[in-house]
């Protein structure tokens, strides 16, 4: 008898502390691909032998981790853009609240349970949240891909008890973004792929123990990628000629080209009351290249994929994400 | 002083952050949306919100004509790279006996 591999999920909590495991999760989420896994570091004892095969190898360190993809719904979302951002605040009466998740310089530390079936139960605690990416694409799901690091991995003989999943029928779809996948500003019908992607670059420092002691947040890379059926060449002649209708010879421009107007700004919304909304939004981004332009033998349009990278604005923080939902707050258990 | 200033937010508006120690804190703004940091992360977390300090809101009434002998006391002090308002050409009847 085997295991129905369809019978799994993950549950999030945030810590009070580091080293305090949550005791109880505040999400649970089922999982579109992915998941949690403790892992150990194996390594050969390199040494001169009598044989070519190697006498032993040896354990290093032991950590946990994974990159569970979900589907985006309004309130899980919001956990894990707080655990990706580390800054939150909420206001609002009743429902929705307004959630603002904006850059911290340090990140919270979480609990994630791993539940696998009824044949294997996790618990990684002292957890951060690597990276996260949220993609919606024509005709698609708005998915979310967290990448979470754990220094404390445990077994558990029963599952975690239960948060209860939010409602199925409350995903979102790339149409949710109609009219408000802004670049530069403006309404840009013609996104056909929207990416936003916040990788922490969290470094495990080990110490003493088999175990790493600390998450180290290093310089955080967001990135933003859209594809576009293309309408014109302005983008690409304004990143490499620094214009959008250079001279006859023009040569390339040194200047390194940032988005106007708003910059990015991403908003999707659920048909329906009250609001259910999700919005990035980064006002200061550089073009990293426009690329693609593929010549098509059968016709087929000519798409531009664009690359971004946020950098540090005047003031505020670099990225800013809004959801609206029924949840009054996200707190430490 | 170890004081920070106000920052004009909602009133009751949440915030959170995670301390460079890893613990969990929560503060919230007052009735009237003043919420006062503690601490230089506080500050941090509060200036990525984009929140303005409370105290720009208070100084807009400067604006409005202030007696002749005030200014003059002002000018009295040593010149700051803080420019000041509304200060008048000399020959403006509002330009303390420079004209």
């Amino acid at each position: 008898m085997g295991f129905p591999g369809n019978d799994a999920d993950i549950a999030i909590a945030i810590q009070v502390a580091k080293g305090t495991p949550s005791v109880v999760s505040s999400q649970r989420l089922r999982l579109v691909s992915g998941g949690m896994a403790g892992s150990k570091a194996v390594s050969d004892v390199e040494e001169t032998s009598a044989g070519r095969l190697r006498e032993t190898s040896f354990v290093g360190s032991a950590s946990g981790g994974g990159s569970p993809a979900f589907t985006v719904r309004p309130v899980s979302i919001g956990l894990l853009l707080y655990l990706a951002m580390g800054a939150k605040a909420v206001v609002g009466v009743a429902d929705p609240w307004t959630h603002t998740f904006t850059l911290a310089s340090a990140l919270p530390w979480c609990t994630v349970w791993r539940r696998l079936a009824t044949g294997l139960f996790e618990r990684f605690s002292d957890c951060k949240l690597n990276s996260l990416t949220l993609r919606s694409e024509a005709g698609g799901l708005l998915i979310a891909e967290a990448s979470f690091m754990s220094l404390t991995p445990a077994h558990k003989t029963a599952a975690e008890a239960p948060a209860s999943f939010e409602a199925a029928a409350t995903t979102f779809v790339h149409a949710d973004g109609q009219g408000a996948l802004l670049y530069e500003g403006a309404s840009a019908a013609e996104i056909r792929r929207a990416s936003v992607a916040i990788n922490n670059n969290l470094a495990m420092q080990q110490g003493d123990a088999i175990s790493g002691f600390d998450l180290v947040e290093q310089v955080q890379d967001i990135t933003a990628e859209s594809e576009h059926t293309i309408q014109d060449f302005n983008l690409y002649r304004r990143w490499m000629y620094g214009a959008a209708a250079p001279a006859d010879n023009a040569g390339p421009s040194r200047d390194v080209l940032e988005l106007g107007g708003s910059g990015i700004d991403f908003k999707w919304t659920r048909p329906g009351t009250p609001e259910r909304s999700i919005r990035m939004q980064a006002p200061r981004v550089q073009v990293q290249q426009p690329s693609g332009h593929d010549p098509n033998a059968s016709g087929a349009p000519i798409v531009e994929t664009r690359t971004h990278k946020v950098y540090k604005p005047a003031a505020g923080s670099g990225l800013t994400a809004i959801v609206l939902n029924s949840q009054a707050s996200y707190v430490a258990s | 002083m170890a004081d920070f200033e106000p920052r004009r937010a909602e009133p009751g508006q949440h915030f959170g952050y995670t301390t460079r120690e890893g613990r969990q804190r929560e503060f919230r703004a007052d009735a009237k949306g003043l919420v006062t940091p503690r601490s230089a992360e506080d500050v941090a977390i509060l200036d990525g919100m984009s929140l303005p300090v409370a105290r720009t809101e208070a100084k807009a009434p400067a604006k409005t004509k202030r007696p002749a002998a005030s200014r003059a006391t002002r000018s009295a002090t040593p010149a700051t790279s803080e420019p000041v308002e509304d200060t008048k050409g000399p020959g403006h009847p509002d330009a303390g006996g420079n004209g």
